[in-house]
């Protein structure tokens, strides 16, 4: 009899899962423009990057140690600088598993709809080993896969490291929980277990570590609040973080071991291993330690590693302007701009609304259960570590709505709580909301990441068609993997800000685009551009995610580089117009006396400055 | 016991694999991925095709295009300008008007559209679609001609010596 509930529950979930598997695979196969045939442009920025590199392994059997071609002339740094484990692992599934009629841009997406959705296998075992119900563990499930929010990336359609890390980090949890609820021999493999996913975790996804400093956070108060606890699996996750950190390469290059987190993990183990019998001392020897952990963190962070500056600046930032943008951007640096757009912004109530639905009220429902046991102090351990991160990911998400697919699966296994209750009135309504919620995935609007299509498509054939095989193109850094993937030239900027001088080239980029054409010619000589991919929204977007906002150039004159690029391409002397969409242009770039006149002449009302009112626009 | 064993082998491999991923599959020597995209080298014969009059045949590449990328504009555009060619006038409207969904700024679509429109005598159709190309580019001498001479049809005369004084405004010189 209960090999046969078993069963039927093993059958539920895998119906659950291939429910979400088929629902992102066929949101993508819906999108007009998506083709079997043909994968230009189906996936966009760093996703458009990250299916080059998977498909370099898929085709080469290996990734360069350094490709110039992606990062021109520097050269991008796979190996030490990018977390490039879903690429190596999808690109070797295909080239040695998969039959090569299936194309691979289609390979990926079905590849990442399976791989992401197998965080509802952690969550159900999570729910069932903290409220032991296994019925509310498959209601939960059921809750997760209707929540619209869970489906945003995969289906945009995008490739990312979020989707191949996020099911590591589930995992990791559930072992986590799983250790501290056994037996002692038991107690260390399964936190072996953990601290091993943790570490693929962290070797997948730079953002992990943002996660890893929650999880040591909690650790750290747990310790504070009763300092004898003793979390042996803590010290085993420390040790092969700390391990992973001398050999997997990526995170020997960011200095993972002087990290914020493993700092403060340091701090934790020594001040447990403090031979003192004093509460108190204990305590402060574990501030103490987390001063230091602060004060070092933002030493390195300004010195020795500069990329950690845009993660906690920005997060510093949004918690000291309440996550509303200031009205003058220039009280924040554009390190912190760059950063500061989506999914690195605040949900709208209306996105709270339309992507979680009302898994957000019953996930606070299942809070208030927990928090009823924490103030009556009957709660354990395994439900105060989830209200926490619950809890964390709650305040967090409404910083960061990227944080979104923590938040719903922690929801999501609080909603199990409510679920517990055997009330008939509660669980009609639990169905009600479960039913709102598959509403309002099915009627969820179109929503595709990246520009219009069409022009895109424009810009890479032409380039693709008409220009060099070893032509250097300068983009602005979310255009860039559009073109080395999709029309295979190198390029000069990307997304990867990890990259080792990216950010350096990037900043001088849009800095540079308002001042002369001499300073911008400079700059693409420097770098050995052949061609420039001017957008139109370089001069025309004003707004919190343009380039003019994060430069402080809301009022430019018309001696800007850009402005030329927009209004005066005959009045350019280094750069010749040779296509042009109303999105995009194109210019060669070239010696003054080079010059030639084949200036492309196809008119588009944008580029017109005679029926445009510049003074909209801050052009003086 | 028989778990303990089993989550340290699996442990095991996984830290094994990791590491193994993390450090072989790179190479000190770069192969560049060769890529060729049959939508670009159809749309390029079709255009050649087009040029010859090659009519047949120009529609036979650009709808193998359109089999590679269905929602690109100018392959629709070429097409239709084929079946024009032709004398299809049916396919030709489908096309432009899938143009113009596509791309609602690609004013030659319109101005095309506009001509069959008007030939078969839906003058207001036809109105309609060429005030939206001029409102596009408004450079766009033939679409102000056309306008102009469709007004005339309609007995409109005001309105066609409105454009005329435009035309010459902006220095056309009939």
């Amino acid at each position: 009899m209960t090999n046969k509930i078993i069963t039927r529950e093993r059958v539920a979930l895998t119906l659950i899962l291939l429910f979400m598997i088929g629902f992102k695979v066929f949101s993508v196969y819906k999108i007009p423009y998506f083709n079997l045939k043909d994968d230009t442009g189906v996936f966009w920025t760093e996703s458009a990057l990250q299916q080059r590199s998977a498909k370099m392994v898929a085709i080469n059997g290996r990734l360069p140690v350094s490709d110039k071609d992606a990062q021109y002339p520097e050269g991008l740094e796979y190996k030490d600088r990018l977390t490039a484990l879903m690429e190596i692992v999808s690109g070797y599934i295909y080239r040695l598993f998969v039959p090569k009629q299936l194309p691979f841009h289609f390979f990926l997406i079905i590849f990442i709809s399976i791989w992401s959705s197998l965080s509802i296998i952690p969550l159900y075992l999570s729910i069932h080993l903290v409220t032991e119900n296994k019925i509310s563990g498959l209601l939960a499930c059921l809750f997760y896969a209707l929540t619209p929010a869970i489906y945003i990336t995969v289906t945009a359609p995008a490739f990312e490291l979020q989707d191949f890390a996020l099911p590591l980090i589930f995992t990791h949890l559930y072992f986590f929980i799983r250790a501290v609820k056994c037996s002692n021999k038991l107690q260390y493999s399964y936190s072996f277990l953990s601290g091993v996913i943790l570490l693929t975790a962290l070797s997948s996804w730079h953002l992990t570590q943002f996660y890893y400093a929650i999880f040591v956070l909690f650790t750290g108060i747990v310790i504070f609040v009763k300092p004898k606890t003793a979390i042996k699996p803590f010290y085993i996750i420390t040790a092969i973080s700390f391990l992973g950190g001398f050999l997997v390469p990526v995170l020997q290059t960011a200095g993972f071991i002087i990290s914020f987190s493993m700092l403060m993990s340091y701090g934790i183990i020594i001040s447990l291993l403090l031979p003192i019998k004093k509460n108190m001392i204990k305590r402060i020897s574990l501030l103490l330690f987390f001063c230091i952990a602060v004060v070092l963190t933002m030493f390195i962070a300004s010195v020795k590693i500069p990329e950690y500056r845009f993660v906690y600046g920005l997060m510093l930032e949004k918690i000291r302007y309440l996550s509303m943008r200031p009205a003058d951007p220039s009280k924040l640096s554009w390190e912190t701009l760059v950063m500061w757009v989506s999914p690195f912004t605040s949900p709208s109530i209306r996105e709270i609304a339309l992507f979680l639905g009302p898994l957000i009220l019953v996930g606070i429902s299942g809070i208030m259960i927990n928090l009823k046991k924490l103030f009556k102090k009957t709660i354990n351990f395994n439900d105060t570590f989830f209200l926490f991160f619950t809890g964390a990911f709650f305040l967090l998400y409404l910083l960061l709505i990227r944080l979104d697919v923590f938040l719903v699966w922690f929801l999501s296994l609080q909603t199990a709580y409510v679920f517990s209750i055997a009330k008939k009135g509660i669980r009609l309504l639990l169905v009600l909301c479960m039913l709102l919620n598959a509403y309002l995935l099915f009627n969820q609007p179109a929503k595709v990441l990246g520009p219009r299509h069409n022009y895109l498509l424009g810009l890479i054939m032409y380039i693709r068609d008409q220009t060099p095989q070893k032509a250097v193109i300068l983009t602005s850094f979310p255009y860039g993997p559009s073109i080395i993937t999709y029309a295979n030239r190198p390029i000069i900027l990307h997304p990867k800000f990890e990259a080792k001088n990216m950010t350096t080239k990037v900043k001088l980029f849009e800095h540079t685009l308002f001042k002369s054409e001499e300073d911008f010619y400079a700059y693409c000589r420097s770098y050995g551009a052949a061609y420039f991919v001017y957008q139109a929204d370089m001069l025309m977007a004003r707004g919190p995610e343009s380039i003019r906002y994060r430069t402080h150039n809301s009022i430019i004159n018309k001696d800007c580089a850009a402005y030329k690029f927009h209004f005066q391409p005959k009045e350019l002397d280094h750069f010749s117009l040779i296509y042009s969409n109303p999105h995009y242009r194109i210019y060669r770039i070239m010696e003054k006396d080079s010059l030639t006149s084949d200036i492309h002449a196809e008119y588009f009302r944008i580029y017109d400055e005679r029926i445009i009112n510049l003074k909209d626009l801050g052009i003086l | 016991m028989k778990i303990l064993f089993r989550n340290y082998l699996i442990g095991t491999c996984i830290f094994i694999l990791l590491l193994c991923a993390v450090h072989l599959p790179f190479s000190k020597q770069y192969r560049s991925i060769d890529i060729s995209y049959a939508a670009d080298d159809s749309f390029q014969e079709g255009l050649s095709l087009l040029s010859h009059d090659s009519l047949t045949n120009a529609a036979d590449a650009f709808t193998k295009a359109l089999d590679y990328q269905p929602a690109f504009a100018p392959f629709h555009y070429y097409l239709a300008l084929t079946y024009e060619h032709q004398g299809e006038d049916e396919r030709a409207v489908a096309e432009y008007n899938i143009v113009i969904n596509i791309d609602p700024e690609f004013y030659p679509a319109f101005y095309n559209l506009a001509k069959i429109v008007a030939h078969n005598k839906e003058y207001d159709q036809a109105i309609s679609l060429l005030r939206r190309a001029v409102q596009l580019n408004p450079y766009y001498i033939s679409a102000f001609i056309a306008l102009a001479d469709i007004y005339t049809k309609t007995g409109d005369h005001a309105s066609a010596e409105k454009i005329f004084n435009y035309l010459s405004y902006i220095g056309y010189d009939k």
